[in-house]
């Protein structure tokens, strides 16, 4: 079958906070709303709505939509934890460019309560005492053992991104920390300590997914949505190795073939540290650096504003928080405007090739990963 | 998955006054301590626990009950501060390789016999949970195989 491009047409985004008292559909207003602004569309011209999210319970898409008067259209939802929101992205680009639709409407939202991140089905790990920092912090001590790598490496990933997230206007924590005020916050689960964890959010994105007469009709930079990849490690019989990551590395290759770049063409990166040692063994997973040399990246400052790939320069689910649905589109509207280069006071100069990441599920990347390119014309 | 679950919560509504943590998970005889394994009679095939489908080969019906996990490597291991009611944290778990390529998510020592990631352990069985309604929760424990391996 022969693919039109596909493109992003507009986006929104209700920061991420509290939101205690509003309800859900309110978030997901606001969000809907700003993205059809930003793309100068009208509900009525968009074809079908896709919803994301993991707590908010039966036909979602419908019940967010119902208060805003559209036509009959086609509208679905869809789960995948905490890649839930890039899922129906991709599901999105995928409709559009197999003409089924010329404009989809992405929402994804979550209210949730505070504190760290819980599942709904239980499993034999979480019922003997295990925690979902725990999951990464096994990965992360077997990654010390191997390559040497420390609790501050770690450490260090979170002092980058809240000095990221002290430059976003969108991000809910917005002060800067230190090596050692990291470390020597509260220990979770060893080498992870609280400021090292990101916490529950609540909170709305959108993204308009469009093919190229919409995007044309929008105007100014175009960004296409070049490339993606949704992977799961399943097989739970298998010993593997945890510091390998290896659903992140097969979504990448994915998404890399169909744009047709390598690790070595992306200008930045939006990726799922909703725990350190995740966000460093994604570097290696998405091929920015070889296996093993995560915290090189860390400590040349590759992964910093100004430094080769800036990654999570939002500040990350770290600094803007987890509300689980809107978590992957939330990325999508961060690199939409880098890529526009409308990223006021922490713009990556000169970005035209980005890179989404987002996993989620019960155990260690057990579950779905989804890897985007994103490109601004011309690149 | 499904299943276990199911079971696990038909076990606590009985609530023995000690219960073992997940259901089939071990047993122990004259040698001691084991962790219930499943072989598969078509393909050799090992994992944790006796599947109706196994998982490498999809034969069904295949696979017996093996004893295994008596001794292990501690492939990685955190100590958890913040822990679900009932775990006294801190305590420490994480991941052992047994046997047949089986790993084995366990407790493991973080006293006296604390292992280091790549040494030798061996299982014992400890109380882990100590519920509300007082009945505690036991499971298996990993520690430093004595003397060192
Ligand atoms: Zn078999």
């Amino acid at each position: 079958m022969k693919l039109r491009k596909v493109g992003i047409v507009g986006v929104g985004l209700t920061p991420f906070d509290k939101h205690e008292g509003v309800p859900v559909e309110r978030l997901v207003q606001q969000a809907a709303l700003a993205a059809l602004a930003d793309g100068g569309v009208k509900l009525a011209e968009v074809g079908a709505v896709y919803a994301s999210h993991l707590y908010q319970g039966e036909v979602f898409g419908e019940r967010m939509t119902s208060g805003l008067r559209a036509p009959e259209m086609e509208i679905a939802n869809f789960e995948n934890a905490c890649a839930g929101g890039s899922t129906a992205v991709r599901q999105a680009a995928l409709a559009v460019a197999a003409e089924q639709h010329d404009l989809i409407l992405v929402i994804g939202a979550e209210k949730m309560d505070r504190g760290l991140i819980s599942f709904v089905s239980a499993d034999r790990e979480l019922t003997m005492g295990s925690i979902a920092p725990a999951q990464y912090a096994l990965a992360g001590q077997r990654h010390m053992h191997e390559f040497g790598t420390t609790a501050e490496d770690f450490a260090r990933v979170a002092v980058k991104s809240r000095r990221h997230g002290a430059l976003n206007p969108n991000a809910r924590l917005r002060e800067e920390v230190t090596l050692d005020q990291v470390m020597a916050s509260r220990p979770i689960a060893e080498p992870l300590t609280l400021l090292q964890c990101c916490r529950n959010g609540s909170g709305a994105a959108a993204i308009l997914v469009g093919s190229e007469r919409w995007c044309q009709r929008r105007g100014g930079a175009k960004i296409w949505i070049e490339g993606s990849g949704l992977r799961a490690q399943t097989g739970d019989a298998n010993v593997r190795d945890l510091t390998n990551f290896g659903a992140t590395r097969a979504a990448a290759k994915a998404a890399y073939e169909a744009a047709g770049i390598g690790p070595d063409d992306v200008d930045l990166v939006e990726l799922h540290d909703a725990f350190t040692i995740g966000e460093l063994l994604h570097y290696e997973g998405l091929g920015l650096c070889a296996k093993g040399e995560g915290a090189r990246l860390v400590r040349d400052g590759d992964i910093a504003l100004g430094g080769r790939v800036p990654v999570n320069v939002s500040g990350g689910l770290l600094c803007k928080s987890h509300p689980v649905g809107a978590t992957g589109l939330a990325q999508f509207a961060e690199l939409t405007w880098q890529l526009r280069g409308e990223a006021d006071g922490r713009q990556v100069e000169g970005a035209r090739v980005a890179v989404a990441h987002s996993q989620g599920g019960t155990g260690l990347e057990a579950l779905a990963t989804c890897v985007t390119v994103l490109a601004r014309d011309g690149r | 998955m499904a299943d276990g679950a199911n079971k696990q919560r038909a076990a606590d509504r009985q609530a023995p006054a000690d219960a073992p943590i997940w259901d089939g998970l071990y047993g122990s005889d004259a040698d001691g301590p084991y962790i219930e394994g499943g072989r598969c009679a078509a393909c050799g095939g090992m994992a944790l626990g006796v599947r109706e489908i196994c998982p490498h080969c999809h034969a069904a019906q295949q696979m017996a009950p093996v004893k295994i996990g008596r001794r292990g490597t501690l492939y990685t291991a955190t100590v958890i501060h913040q822990g679900p009611e009932g775990f006294a944290a801190p305590y420490r778990v994480g991941y052992v390789d047994v046997e047949g390529g089986v790993r084995v998510f366990a407790h493991i020592d973080n006293g006296s016999a604390k292992p280091a990631l790549g040494q030798g352990v061996v299982l014992t069985i400890a109380k882990l949970r100590q519920r509300q309604d007082g009945t505690t929760l036991n499971g298996p424990l990993y520690v430093a195989t004595p003397g060192g391996s």
